[in-house]
């Protein structure tokens, strides 16, 4: 999952927020799973 | 995460964006960010460090907001200065502070020369809109350094500006503001930059209060472009918001009125905006009654707060200035829209107590306290003024007398400092103004409590007419007759032509009762 710039993904297990700044190529993971884009 | 994560973060995801629009020239995320770093470097070569103390004198311009960034981001403390300040009050205020350099407006200088002597914790004055003799220059000492970026460790409870704010008695009082209050503010209420959203925001609040500094921050976070006006100018407004887009505009209640009542209203286009947020000062029914109704696309936002909240601490949304519904919800809604100041945010903490500190019950008046991440934890070097506020457990009193209703909104019934008492019963001079200003011929009102022997107080309505008309005191009593409470009508009726106000449009109420409060 390519992390877009702007986009905001969150953990579904512990509700972390992340935004990207950069983006990349690697895919965001939190509590051991990949995180959701937030909509 | 601390206030200078709002310009990174916004600049790392729309760097090429409109950031600040002044004075026909614009300047990108990313360029305001390079001027932010040259000048942060240059304080840190000047020997600004953290903590030391920052102030700017001048009214809004791009280089206000690149100076409060700056400061923040060497861990300095920013000190925005009230431009209409007399010199006795700036020399006081930037004494207070221990202000150690200080950015000024070359129409202030003069001033700033004058009370220079008095002032000797200031080792640099700098000029902001061009060079002047004997002192530096804002723009060479952007120049004269690196862009790289320049940090500092800052800790959330860190504070990041020194507000000063004048209370109606005594000289102004010092407030620090936390990075921490602003940062739980935008991340709970402000949607961040996203490279698929443009806004532009109108600011012609000015920066040295701190609604202005709030609705800033707010906009550098959210990725949206300023539109900067130095002072507001009803005209000059309307244009503004059609050539640029305007799709935000913070007001207070009385330049919403000039601009709803402006002739030229109706010549421009303002169909760009989105949402109108107003406070500072309350709103009159009429005058919110009258923008909804002419502008019927935007969403009005009611924001009430104060310097010591770090602003705003409750709102009366959008879908509260919509009258629709069954009977008995639109005359909720009417209600609110007359004197409630909405619900508390989410990361605020209301509750409204009795002289003795008791949780009133519903619907019952009392003081309005605060608490939460966004309150002050004190008057600078005040501690006097600071106990006369803040409770031992961190409740924010805020001077402001309202009660909650079923639903959770809250409704404001005047200050402490301002309630009238007659025969121990309390009359809230708004909601009596706010009768008196539902006369046909009335253009504005306040209340005020004039001495009594035999009742303490009784409420005297100071009214301004509207433009062309005639009423007798009897006539202005007699309408209130059937409208108020009997212990609540008021006993004599002074005519003038304008009501003293602040230059946030707050009616000083003081003054008035200097004048006529004797009896």
């Amino acid at each position: 999952m390519a992390n877009q710039v702007g986009k905001r993904y969150v953990c579904k297990k512990c509700g972390a927020e992340f935004i990207v700044t950069r983006g990349g190529n690697g895919t965001i993971h939190c509590c051991g799973q990949p995180m959701e884009q937030k909509k | 995460m601390n206030t200078t994560d709002f310009l990174n973060i916004a600049n790392a995801i729309c760097p090429d964006r409109d950031c600040i629009v002044f004075d026909g020239k614009r300047w990108t995320y990313a360029q305001v960010n390079e001027r932010v770093n040259q000048l942060g470097n240059a304080l840190t070569q000047l020997g600004v460090g953290k903590g030391d103390r920052v102030g700017v004198l001048h009214v809004n311009c791009n280089q206000y907001i690149e100076a409060y960034f700056a400061v923040a981001r060497i861990g300095a403390i920013f000190v925005p200065l009230n431009f209409r300040a007399k010199a006795d009050e700036l020399s006081y205020m930037i004494s207070h502070a221990e202000a150690k350099t200080l950015f000024v407006g070359n129409r202030y200088l003069e001033t700033v020369n004058l009370i220079l002597p008095q002032l000797p914790t200031v080792k640099g004055v700098f000029s902001i809109d061009s060079p002047c003799e004997g002192m530096g220059y804002c723009e060479d000492l952007i120049c004269s350094c690196s862009a790289d970026e320049c940090t500092c460790e800052i800790g959330d409870e860190d504070i990041t500006i020194l507000m000063y704010t004048s209370g109606t008695t005594g000289k102004p009082k010092g407030v620090p503001l936390r990075h921490n209050a602003f940062v739980s503010y935008v991340l709970e209420n402000v949607d961040p930059a996203s490279p698929d959203v443009e806004e532009r925001n109108l600011l012609t609040v000015p920066l040295y209060h701190v609604a202005g500094i709030q609705a800033m921050l707010a906009a550098i976070y959210g990725g949206r472009t300023l539109v900067l006006m130095r002072q507001f100018e009803v005209k000059e407004w309307l244009k503004t918001i059609e050539q640029e887009k305007v799709t935000r505009a913070m007001l207070v209640p009385t330049m919403l009125k000039r601009v709803i009542d402006d002739p030229d209203f109706n010549k421009n286009n303002l169909s760009s905006l989105q949402v109108i947020t107003y406070g500072a000062a309350p709103m009159p029914f009429e005058v919110i009654s009258k923008a909804i109704r002419v502008m019927p696309w935007v969403r009005f936002i009611n924001a009430f707060g104060q310097t010591e909240t770090a602003s705003t601490i409750t709102t009366l949304g959008p879908e509260d200035h919509v009258i629709e519904g069954t009977e008995e919800e639109r005359e909720k809604k009417l209600k609110r829209l007359n004197s409630s100041i909405g619900k508390p945010l989410p990361d605020v903490e209301i509750k409204i107590v009795d002289e003795e500190g008791k949780a009133v019950s519903l619907l019952e008046v009392g003081e309005i306290l605060a608490k939460g991440p966004r309150i002050m934890t004190g008057y600078w070097r005040d501690e006097q003024k600071t106990s006369q506020v803040m409770t031992p457990d961190g409740w924010l009193r805020t001077g402001d007398m309202g009660y909650m209703d079923e639903d959770g909104y809250i409704y404001l019934a005047g200050r402490v400092d301002d309630m009238i008492i007659r025969g121990g019963e309390n009359i809230s001079p708004e909601e009596v103004e706010n009768v008196l200003q539902s006369h046909p011929k009335v253009e504005e009102a306040a209340v005020i409590g004039v001495a009594d022997v035999e009742w303490g107080q009784e409420p005297c309505a100071v009214v301004v007419l509207k433009k062309g008309e005639g009423a007798t005191a009897e006539e202005i009593m007699e309408f209130c007759h059937s409208r108020l409470a009997g212990f609540k009508r008021p006993r004599s009726v002074v005519f003038i032509d304008s009501l003293p106000r602040n230059p946030m449009g707050k009616v000083l109420r003081k003054k008035l009762r200097e004048h006529y409060g004797q009896g």
